[in-house]
This record gives structure tokens, C-alpha cells and sequence, in this order.
């Protein structure tokens, strides 16, 4: 009898733990999904004869551009980095910052004027390069760099003025 | 009769469906979870119009400076203000304590040996020089001198890496 009832008895698993588990797993994705975030780049090199003799003695025609904080600006929250909690913004920016760019004897504190002025380059020959002085940031170099990609210009490089403290 | 029979039936949810759509979702979310990404520290990249969409090409050295110029590499930090120079001394600026000798170590050793070299013709008595690029990746508010100094020791004279790409956000017109 005994036998018989336990050939007729139907399995059952018990679920349970396994939706547990399943589940834990599905909250710990969700939680730590990060989003592919957009991001570019500009290329640029550095100068490879640094610390030998140059090889080149040839005179060419280039554009030293020279990056000076003329206003340092205030540092304030960023409202559009902002969030419900901190209306006014998580990180910071600056505000009324400038910098004044220097090429050769000409000197600029806006992008278009800079702009303007290097149109009269041959964008495919002539080499730029970056020099920036104390106390400029990242971003100052970027919005500048930023104008002269998209001019065209093709031999980009930074120089070493490497001023520390 | 049947009144009784319908209280003592017991109520079996079908699980079923649910536990499929809940492993199609986890199944979803792994694949999107972009394991490239684990390389990205969070900044506040400054945007730029022309930069070029980046499709991280394999292996390439990505280099996240923070806004007080830590650096970080693989979630691993090469570099915070002030660093042990543990009696290293600069090679370019002699005498000078080197504060960035795990940052100059992590290249020689980790980067170089597997990064392409060639021969510039124009170069060609600084025999051959790596050819590929190192991404620096700093907050807009991060120091440039921080970023500068990260070039200069790319051109150290053992490490010689003379491509750079700079990460800036795309301009999404917003």
C-alpha cells in the first residue's frame, strides 16, 4: 500500500529559495547597471625629440599658444549637474572665468577672435602647440584645444613649461 | 458538498511565467553591463564639439586624474598629491624628489612591453618609439599642471610615449 501511494506522489521542488536567489541577483544587476556614458576624445602628441639633440634645424612657421588665467572666476555649484536634493547643483564650476591666449605678440581673451585670427594658418602644416601656465585647468585647455580640432589643424602638441606649485 | 470542496482547495500561484520574465531580466542586465566600462572613474568631463566618439579600442592605458590630480588606473592609484618618492629621484628635473615613480613604473612595466613600436623616419635616431595612444581622462577642474606632468612622464626617456588623447564629453546640443 505504502508503495503504491508513493509511485502516485508528484514532486514537487520547492521553489522558493530559488526565486530568493533569482531575485537577489536581479536587484544586484539593476543596482549596479551603469549606462554606457557618451564619451569623445581629441588627440593630440607629445614632442618626441624631448631630452636629445633635435634633429630638424630647419625654421617652420608655427602657433605657440600660450594659456594665462587672466580671471580665475568663482568656484559655485553647477545647476545643471544638479539633482532633487541639491537644486543648485553637486559639483562645482566656474564662474566668470577667463583666460587670455597668447600667439606670439597677439594676445585674446575670447575663442572667436583666436579663431579668427588662425584662419590665416595652413591648417594641414603648420604645428600648434599648447603652453599653459599656472593655474589653468583641464577644461580651459580642452575648450581651446577643442577650437583648433575643429579648425582642422593636424600636428597638435603640448609643450613643457612644467611649472609645479 | 461543493461549498466545503472549494474551502479546501488550495490556492497554487503558477510561478511559471514569473520566474521566466525574471531570468530573461537577469540575463538582460548582464549583457548590458558593460564590464568596459569598470576602467571609467566618475567625472565631469568638459565637453568639446569635435571629439571624436570613442570606440575604446583593446588594451589601450586609461588614465583618470581627479580634480585634486589623483591619478587612477585600473581602479588602482598610481599617484595622489604628495606621493612616497621612496627615494626616487626625478630623471628630467635631477635632484628633485620623484614623487611619480609608481606612475613612471606602472608604464614601463605594464604598458610598454605591450604596446606596438615603430621607427619615424623623420626620428629615426631615437630608434623606435611606442605607437600607441595613452587616454587621459581629467574633471574639468582638475589642474592642468597635473595633466602636464602626466606628459612628462610619458616622455622620460625609458618610457617615450608620445601619443595622447584627451576625453572630453560629446556636445549632446544641450
Amino acid at each position: 500500500m505504502a508503495k503504491t501511494n508513493r509511485k502516485f506522489e508528484e514532486v514537487k521542488p520547492d521553489m522558493t529559495p530559488m526565486i530568493d536567489v533569482t531575485f537577489l541577483l536581479l536587484i544586484f544587476f539593476i543596482v549596479t547597471l551603469k549606462f554606457k556614458t557618451l564619451e569623445g576624445r581629441l588627440d593630440a602628441a607629445l614632442p618626441k625629440d624631448m631630452g636629445s639633440a633635435a634633429t630638424k634645424a630647419e625654421e617652420i612657421e608655427k602657433v605657440d599658444i600660450v594659456l594665462y588665467v587672466a580671471n580665475p572666476g568663482s568656484m559655485q555649484p553647477d545647476p545643471s549637474t544638479g539633482s532633487r536634493s541639491q537644486p543648485q547643483g553637486r559639483l562645482n564650476h566656474f564662474v566668470g572665468r577667463v583666460i587670455r591666449y597668447e600667439v606670439g605678440t597677439q594676445s585674446f581673451t575670447d575663442l572667436v577672435a583666436l579663431r579668427q585670427f588662425l584662419t590665416r594658418f595652413d591648417k594641414d602644416e603648420t604645428p600648434v602647440t599648447f603652453d599653459s601656465r599656472r593655474d589653468t585647468v583641464y577644461g580651459d585647455v580642452v575648450a581651446v584645444l577643442d577650437v583648433v580640432v575643429d579648425m582642422g589643424f593636424k600636428k597638435i602638441t603640448f609643450a613643457g613649461t612644467f611649472e609645479n606649485e | 458538498m461543493s461549498k466545503r470542496s472549494k474551502i479546501d482547495t488550495e490556492t497554487q500561484i503558477d510561478m511559471t511565467p514569473m520566474i521566466d520574465m525574471v531570468f530573461l531580466m537577469i540575463i538582460f542586465f548582464i549583457i548590458v553591463n558593460d564590464l568596459s566600462q569598470q576602467e571609467l572613474e566618475e567625472l565631469k568631463l568638459p565637453v568639446a564639439i569635435t571629439a571624436v566618439h570613442d570606440d575604446p579600442p583593446d588594451g589601450r592605458p586609461i588614465l583618470n586624474v581627479l580634480e585634486d590630480g589623483t591619478i587612477i588606473w585600473k581602479k588602482k592609484t598610481l599617484f595622489y598629491p604628495n606621493y612616497d618618492p621612496a627615494g626616487y629621484v626625478d630623471p628630467i628635473r635631477k635632484g628633485r624628489p620623484d614623487h611619480w615613480w609608481f606612475l613612471a613604473q606602472t608604464m614601463r612595466d605594464s604598458w610598454l612591453p605591450f604596446m606596438e613600436k615603430t621607427v619615424d623616419p623623420d626620428y629615426a635616431s631615437l630608434g623606435e618609439l611606442p605607437d600607441e595612444p595613452v587616454l587621459i581622462r581629467a574633471d574639468r577642474n582638475t589642474p592642468w599642471k597635473h595633466i602636464s606632468k602626466i606628459m612628462e612622464v610619458c616622455s622620460r626617456p625609458d618610457i617615450k610615449i608620445w601619443k595622447v588623447q584627451l576625453a572630453a564629453a560629446e556636445d549632446t546640443g544641450s
